[in-house]
């Protein structure tokens, strides 16, 4: 065993680097969190002053005051945090269906959501997406399968849960239509908001969510992993559900601990620290949200100027996640001795990175955060690529 | 690379219980027996997989006088044996885990249940430029002769349901069967596991469900794969194909897809309008901000799986269809000055 590489662990970029990851802009940490970081980062730090038994509820540093005001900020009743978002789904599901209920998730929903569905046992059951070249999901698509899932089985699904922006377009999804066929069928809703919350406004009673679940490390400038799951009073004491259990011999039970967040979040230092510490440069940067999409659309109009490149799903967009097809690219990568690596190696000399390494055909990017100028320079870099290869650009 | 690093990648990759075993048919004194308690060859090699044993043993500690001969102990008194090595001239054979050796096997052996050696076999017929495996098997000689002698003797991977030897006496169980390979296929099955194109279908996310023969017979006409569509540069244009799925999940249709650019979505919306009276039916159109998406779709009158097959009407209908987007797309143009 080599332990010596266990040792100096960097990151290979530094700050001087501009980071365009479809899946880290949202995450990258706020000065503040980065003090926490450091503050915060030994194991159980949060658990100094635990007199309550649950990390929700712990007073110092203010955790117990952070889940109100980050209900509160979502407009949901009650939240917890949880060991991803995918924890999040996993456990209402686990909370609320029964093994063989089906679920109805979008065509567009995340692995975790199949999975969180596949380890609750139960059938999955899809919403499609209008295909090519929008890929948009029928919110109305939910009343027809839920009327499907009726006749076939004899009673509607146990939960629907819609991906409010998708990973792989950054299509938004109509989800107040989509919680208002819910209502009106009484199917319990669950809105994932791993790239909503945390970087464009929210508010989980106008869109009629019941659970709404949403990504620290992915939009709320928190270290990895913990997520949110937010619910209304209605459900509360259901998906929060302590435990009953009693040692058979022992007499033991754990009667403050909630079953499906394995008793206390497992958040305990950095993850909730950090989540804490950027929780004001959060709500406040929520409010910017028109200044991002109005980068994200100046992004896709300067690449689009390079022929061949165009920008999949809804347009113009609504969202700072894109996705866009660059056959020319391909076309050059396949003459190249780095093959699909040319792109992500040619992007990297020019200190950008969060392509995927060996994707030219077509690449998600994601401006959240970027300033102007870094735009600008991520969209000239493309362009001098372009021009390099002999790919025409309009001027 | 090392056989306790080739060892741990088969055993990891096929999710073997048991380590594959090494052995190896030693012609002179170079080496010392290291096993004195007389047993069978089969249980010795059982032991190896499951306990990491190691054997090195001559004739006077088998008890088995099949394994004799089919190892190459003894010449046949009487006619011939198959399969067995020969000339007979072994002295010793070694018998251990694959990860504790550092001598070259002659012949390498795991113990396996039916859904694990299939999957071996899936990669070893891709190995042998898609071959069938063949084996042969009678029930008798079968660690020694038909996991060990065949391999050994005739360069080829070998099967065996096991004899009624192993599975009374050595603790076979009865979901147990045994492949016998020369070192080289060995290597190469277990080097082969980390060779994407070889395993891509076994892990990582599958984005759709186009059957193979579907996407070959649509790269054919010169499209290539993306995640979402295919796409290929026809004439000056890139043209896009998409497999759109009916309700029930079924592929009967294929759109054509030329998205058309203009200066902005104001331009493109009165673009639309002017070309109203210009396209020809079934050709669809949308605006999308600043692009007017041109789709053709065709019919294919069957699932694509059944359409790919009938290759040349197939591609003659895609073909056509790239024609008529083509058309279309520089009509538009022109009377529009996209």
């Amino acid at each position: 065993m080599d332990l010596n590489k266990y040792k100096n662990l960097t990151r290979g970029i530094s700050d001087t680097y501009v980071n365009v990851h479809p899946i880290q802009r949202g995450g990258v940490l706020t000065a503040e969190a980065r003090k926490a970081l450091l503050e915060f980062g030994d194991g159980y730090s949060v658990c100094d002053y635990c007199f309550e038994s649950r990390v929700d509820l712990v007073d110092k540093p203010p955790v117990h005051d952070f889940t109100a005001d980050v209900a509160e900020f979502l407009n949901m009743d009650d939240v917890r945090f949880t060991a991803g978002c995918r924890h999040a789904k996993w456990a209402v599901m686990h909370m609320i269906c029964e093994p063989g209920d089906t679920v109805v998730v979008d065509a567009l929903a995340h692995y975790t959501s199949y999975l969180a569905a596949e380890a609750n046992r139960l059938n999955i059951v899809e919403v499609p997406h209008n295909g090519y070249p929008r890929f948009e999901i029928d919110a109305q698509g939910y009343a027809r399968k839920f009327e499907e899932v009726e006749q076939k089985t004899g009673k509607l699904p146990s939960i629907a849960v819609l991906t409010h922006v998708d990973y792989r377009y950054g299509n938004i999804a109509d989800a107040e239509e989509v919680g208002k066929i819910c209502k009106e069928y009484g199917v319990p809703f669950l809105l994932n908001t791993a790239y909503s919350s945390g970087i464009m406004p929210v508010d989980g009673k106008k869109l009629h969510v019941d659970f709404l679940c949403g990504s620290g490390h992915k939009s709320w400038a928190a270290s990895a992993p913990i997520g949110i799951l937010a619910t209304t009073y209605e459900w509360s004491s259901k998906v929060f559900n302590k435990s009953t259990c009693r040692g058979d011999w022992s007499g033991r039970g754990f009667s403050k601990k909630e079953v499906a967040l394995f008793g206390c979040s497992p958040v305990f230092g950095a993850p909730v620290a950090t989540l804490m510490a950027s929780f004001p440069a959060v709500v406040d940067r929520v409010g910017r949200w028109d200044e991002e999409v109005k980068k994200a659309r100046y992004f896709v109009n300067e690449l689009e100027k390079i022929e061949g490149f165009h920008q999949m799903g809804v347009k113009p967009k609504q969202h700072t996640l894109m996705n866009f097809e660059s056959l020319p690219l391909h076309e050059i990568a396949e003459k190249d001795k780095r093959r699909g690596y040319f792109l992500y190696h040619e992007l990297k000399k020019r200190k950008i990175v969060g392509l995927h390494p060996g994707m030219s055909k077509n690449f998600k990017i994601n401006t959240y955060g970027l300033k102007h100028e870094q735009i600008e320079y991520v969209a000239n870099a493309f362009k001098d690529i372009a021009r390099e290869k002999g790919i025409k650009i309009e001027e | 690379m090392k056989y306790a690093e080739l060892s741990m990648k088969f055993r990891k990759f096929f999710e073997l219980p048991s380590s594959p075993v090494s052995i190896r048919i030693i012609n002179d004194s170079s080496e010392k027996k290291t096993s004195i308690q007389p047993m069978r060859f089969c249980e010795m090699v059982r032991k190896s997989a499951f306990y990491g044993e190691s054997f090195v043993f001559g004739v006077e500690e088998l008890t088995c006088t099949s394994a004799e001969l089919a190892l190459g102990f003894t010449e046949p008194s009487y006619g011939e044996v198959y399969p067995r090595i020969k000339p007979a001239n072994t002295k010793l054979v070694s018998v251990t885990p694959l990860e504790k050796t550092e001598k070259k096997p002659d012949v390498v052996i795991i113990i396996g249940n039916p859904r694990k050696i299939m999957r071996v076999s899936t990669i070893l017929a891709q190995l042998h430029e898609k071959q069938p495996v063949e084996a042969k098997f009678k029930g008798e000689f079968a660690v020694c002769g038909e996991c060990t002698a065949i391999p050994f003797m005739e360069k080829k991977v070998n099967l065996s349901l096991l004899c009624n030897g192993a599975r009374m006496f050595s603790g076979y169980r009865d979901d147990e069967i045994v492949m016998g390979f020369p070192p080289d296929d060995f290597v190469r099955i277990s080097e082969s596991t980390e060779e994407k194109e070889i395993t891509s279908a076994l892990c990582g996310c599958i984005m759709d469900d186009i059957p193979a023969g579907a996407v070959s017979a649509i790269e054919k006409i010169g499209f290539g794969k993306g995640t979402d569509q295919f796409f290929g540069r026809f004439g000056n244009e890139i043209v896009r194909l998409y497999t759109p799925k009916e309700k029930d999940g079924k592929i009967t249709s294929l759109t054509l897809h030329v998205p058309v650019k203009f200066k902005d979505s104001d331009t493109a919306s009165s673009a639309n309008e002017k070309i109203k009276g210009i396209l020809e039916k079934p050709l669809l159109y949308r605006v999308r901000d600043n692009w007017i998406d041109i789709a053709l779709p065709l019919d294919l009158g069957e699932t694509l799986n059944r359409a790919s097959m009938r290759k040349e009407k197939f591609e003659a209908l895609v073909k056509s269809g790239i024609d008529t987007i083509l058309k279309e797309t520089e009509k538009i143009k022109r009377k529009t000055a996209a």
